[in-house]
């Protein structure tokens, strides 16, 4: 460090440079990780953001949770689940998933202990934990429940180490073991707008018991192509998102309105949420894997397919053989199981990048 | 409306009066209070209400049109914004900044919430102009950082004075805080003054946050400088600036930081962890801002610049005493003529006057007697809300 200000960064700045992941850069890199969720907005919803812009209704900050429409559009698409909150106190609307995972959990979990499924993604949360001052343990949902009496356990749901979501009978345990131990939780259901038909996401604030002591993040991923919106929410009891409303206020006061306006336009033209994206990408990438006999867990959402890749060396060996052949994926090292990768069907490459990855997995079978 | 009768309370002054206790949440709760009255004339918020310029809508809507805005951007942000910006700065400001000098935020509320995750460890001390804008409390308070107020006075129409920065800079300072143009006060650092004070950081080692987002809100005989133009200050300084104030895109959230590279690459982790990245969209919104046409700010500060005089003029014609205001949108008014604490006369002129004001107690402990009017409404809607407050001390007199 040699200015003045390099010798003056803080210990946080310090250490999140410190575990920064390097990644292989290049070009002509096709990107399969799901770290980013790529695709392109519907005619509908350009055209009808493009009307709001027209109309000057991006100018000005909105109001300061977010836009009530699109807040009540969130609540009416959970009340289809089941699920009531309160439209005008329940639902914050956040800049990004990243930024509603930060601001729940230090509106819930600063200085306590998190607890995260064994199997989780954990990069997620660890930036997000150091800055809260959480420690973070682990535990293993469908096993033997740990016997605490505080701290806040967090539940990906759908989990995006596995792309699976849990069944029913493992929530309905969760939620007894929380609603027994007066635990406040949160729910992590950033993926349920990707689900496939046939494998229906529960919410976990809707089970009995859970509704004032979930803090439910979700996301508008359902809605092709807005993850560069940087447009999100979280929704929850009024003794879990007033916090978390006051943390938004520090941080960014308000989400783009342009990005909210996206949102509601997304939801309210009916390609949103459980309106899935076609799924033929997920069935192509698991014809693959059959191809060379690598074993995968059945993907309940469109977003990743988790396989088992130790015939082949392991994730990290799959990785790094892939990035040299120009597509990145996921190693499980980064998410808890080295014999695992993730690859995400949603890259607007995604063709080229599986006859990639083809290619790949059949010259580490010669290898091998 | 030519009259409004006193209406029945949705808030007492009693739950008004423990909100002071947290400046951010009196104000907002003020807010939450005029949305359900009608009719009210906002003299509080800092949100310009002109619209944002036609050609910086155009760019974002092409933006949408063509793809672009469903692209991800880099979390430090766009190459092409970071240079555009680095060019004002330099052009504008002459800060010594390159593209690898900037990380763009959401706002700059994100900024400044970063900056100070970045430079301050449980126990630094800060020192910050007060009155002060609160935003800025929370962000302090979650690093652990200890406040130490660098009192501003009236007599000074609350330019700080280098010597009280002297005075406060003890060893255990590590970061200045100057909001030049200031909020609540709009006040100016004068150059003069802005040059002591960067003397006093560099023989001291402070870091200076420097908030410039009302830079381009300037009123004579008011001069902006920037500190970090200024020798041996680019190194020891972090300016924040956005676009929400000078180009009225307070909805677009665009913001930025310039500071020394390896301060920059700090902070993007640190964003990484937060936010992640700025809206695409929004990013071109803000690069057509900057690289369109700019003669259209004369015409935003022609308008401001009536509106100021208006509710200076009207303001002081009423018997307040009013800071002179040289920058920013604001007039930090006294109102202690009136015989009621700012607070009481706040809630008043909202409940019998629909007029929506901030009282100095949402700045700051001390400023009971003071209050924080915006002259962000149009000409009209000023004669009006003058009207209104004259109405209230009227009837408070009777």
């Amino acid at each position: 460090m040699t200015t003045p200000i390099g010798r003056a960064i803080s210990r946080r700045g310090r250490d999140r440079l410190a575990i920064e992941r390097t990644r292989p850069v290049s070009n002509d890199l096709i990107d399969l990780s799901g770290d980013e969720l790529e695709g392109t907005t519907t005619d509908r919803v350009r055209a009808d953001t493009i009307a709001a812009l027209a109309q000057h209704r991006g100018d000005h900050y909105t109001r300061r949770p977010g836009m009530l429409s699109l807040c009540q559009a969130v609540t009416d698409s959970l009340a289809k689940d089941n699920l009531s909150v309160d439209a005008e106190n329940g639902v914050l609307i956040t800049g990004s998933v990243q930024e509603a995972r930060f601001i729940g959990l230090r509106a819930v979990a600063t200085d306590k202990t998190i607890y995260l499924p064994q199997a989780s993604y954990l990069s997620d949360y660890a930036p997000a934990a150091r800055f809260a001052n959480t420690q973070t343990e682990y535990f293993d949902p469908a096993g033997p429940l740990p016997q605490l009496h505080e701290g806040i356990p967090i539940l990906p749901n759908p989990n995006p180490a596995t792309g699976q979501c849990y069944p029913r009978e493992m929530l309905e345990r969760f939620a007894h073991w929380a609603a027994d131990r007066d635990l406040f939780v949160i729910s992590d259901e950033t993926l349920a707008p990707l689900c496939r038909s046939g494998f229906p996401m529960l919410h976990l604030a809707a089970l009995p018991g859970m509704t004032e002591r979930t803090l439910t993040l979700g996301s508008f991923a359902g809605i092709p192509g807005l993850d560069a919106w940087q447009v999100s929410w979280l929704a929850g009891p009024n003794s879990l998102v007033s916090p978390a409303r006051g943390l938004k206020l520090a941080i960014t006061l308000c989400s783009a309105a342009v990005s909210q306006h996206a949102a509601l336009a997304g939801l309210s033209s009916g390609s949103a949420r459980l309106a899935a994206r076609d799924d033929s990408r997920v069935n192509a990438l698991k014809a693959l894997l059959e191809e060379h006999h690598i074993p995968y867990l059945e993907p309940h959402t469109v977003a990743f397919v988790v396989a088992d890749v130790r015939a082949l060396g392991g994730g990290d060996v799959v990785a790094e053989a892939s990035a040299r052949g120009g597509v990145r994926v996921t190693s499980g090292s980064e998410f808890g199981d080295p014999n695992l990768i993730r690859i995400t069907a949603a890259s607007t490459f995604f063709e080229q990048g599986l006859a990639r990855l083809n290619s790949i997995m059949a010259m580490l079978e010669k290898g091998s | 409306m030519s009259n409004i009768p006193p209406s029945q309370p949705i808030l007492t002054a009693d739950q008004l009066r423990q909100a002071a206790a947290d400046e951010t949440r009196l104000r907002y709760l003020l807010m939450d209070l005029a949305n359900r009255l009608p009719d009210v004339i906002s003299l509080g918020q800092g949100d310009p209400d002109l619209d944002t310029p036609p050609h910086v809508i155009a760019a974002a809507q092409d933006a949408i049109r063509n793809g672009r805005a469903d692209i991800p951007a880099p979390p430090e942000g766009l190459p092409e914004l970071r240079e555009a910006i680095a060019c004002k700065l330099q052009r504008d400001n002459h800060i010594p900044a390159e593209a690898d000098n900037l990380l763009v935020t959401n706002g700059s509320q994100e900024a400044l919430y970063l900056v100070v995750q970045g430079l301050l460890d449980p126990g630094d001390e800060i020192l910050v102009p007060d009155p002060r804008y609160s935003g800025y409390d929370q962000a302090i308070q979650q690093a652990g950082g200890k406040v130490v107020f660098l009192p501003t006075m009236p007599e000074h129409d609350f330019e700080l004075q280098p010597q009280v920065v002297a005075e406060s800079a003890t060893a255990h300072a590590k970061v200045l805080l100057l909001i030049t143009p200031g909020n609540p006060t709009a006040s100016i650092i004068s150059p003069t003054n802005l040059r002591a004070i960067a003397n006093i950081a560099r023989e001291r080692g402070l870091i200076v946050i420097s908030d410039e987002i009302y830079e381009k809100h300037i009123y004579p005989p008011g001069e902006h400088l920037s500190i970090a133009s200024l020798s041996g200050m680019f190194e020891r300084t972090v300016t924040i600036n956005g676009f929400s104030k000078s180009y009225a895109m307070t909805g677009w959230r665009v913001g930025y930081v310039a500071a020394p590279s390896e301060f920059i690459r700090v902070l993007t982790t640190l964003k990484r962890s937060v936010s992640r990245r700025t809206t695409t969209v929004s990013q071109y919104a803000a690069l057509a801002a900057l690289n369109g046409p700019q003669d259209f700010l004369e015409g935003y500060h022609a308008i401001y610049s009536r509106r100021r005089a208006i509710l200076l003029n009207g303001l002081r014609q009423l018997g307040f005493y009013c800071a002179e205001p040289l920058g920013a949108f604001f007039i930090f008014v006294n109102a202690a003529a009136t015989g009621m604490p700012a607070l009481e006369l706040c809630y008043r002129l909202l409940n019998e006057g629909h007029v929506l004001i901030f009282p100095g107690d949402s700045f700051g402990e001390k400023w009971t007697d003071w209050l924080r009017v915006s002259y962000l409404q149009d000409e009209s809607a000023l004669q009006e809300a003058l009207a209104r407050i004259a109405r209230v001390l009227k009837r408070k007199e009777v």
